[in-house]
């Protein structure tokens, strides 16, 4: 899955509650804004 | 990032934050902190592993890792951490969202 994680490549799709409870995904932003996906290692 | 969340909402940008955490620690940290980001516990690490998240094992933990999706979709940036504190620039991101807005007003015309 990993291949296709590139520039130029559609960004895969995915469902996840955000910490308001609202069900998100990221197709949910498409045609309306830009959207930076940070990947945390955690707070700890 | 905190600081730069309004210049980021200028440019028509929402920031998604992924965290490996189960919920409750999650929204514990989240609420303390009082991000104003669109937060996920990502505790099942499907999304993370979605992308492709490194993982070193011998450094216990997961890598910080980056991604700029325009508003078609598709990926116009990665960047994959080789350590933990090893992050782009604000500035650097920033640059790219007025780069791909001025190229969305040019197709929208």
């Amino acid at each position: 899955m990993t291949d296709s994680i590139a520039v130029g490549q559609a960004a895969p799709d995915f469902e996840l509650t955000d910490v308001q409870g609202r069900t998100i995904r990221l197709s949910d932003y498409r045609a309306q804004e830009n959207v930076v996906l940070v990947f945390t290692r955690g707070f700890t | 990032m905190r600081e730069a969340y309004d210049a980021f909402r200028q440019r028509r940008a929402e920031i998604l934050v992924i965290g490996p955490e189960g919920p409750r620690r999650f929204k514990q940290v989240w609420d303390e902190q009082q991000y104003p980001f669109v937060g996920f516990a990502d505790y099942k690490h499907t999304v993370a592993d979605l992308y492709g998240q490194q993982v070193k094992l011998l450094k216990l933990g997961r890598m910080p890792a980056m991604l700029v999706v325009d508003r078609q979709g598709i990926i116009q940036f990665t960047h994959f951490g080789d350590d933990m504190a090893d992050i782009p620039k604000n500035d650097q991101v920033l640059a790219l969202l007025d780069r791909l807005n001025r190229l969305a007003e040019t197709q929208d015309t």
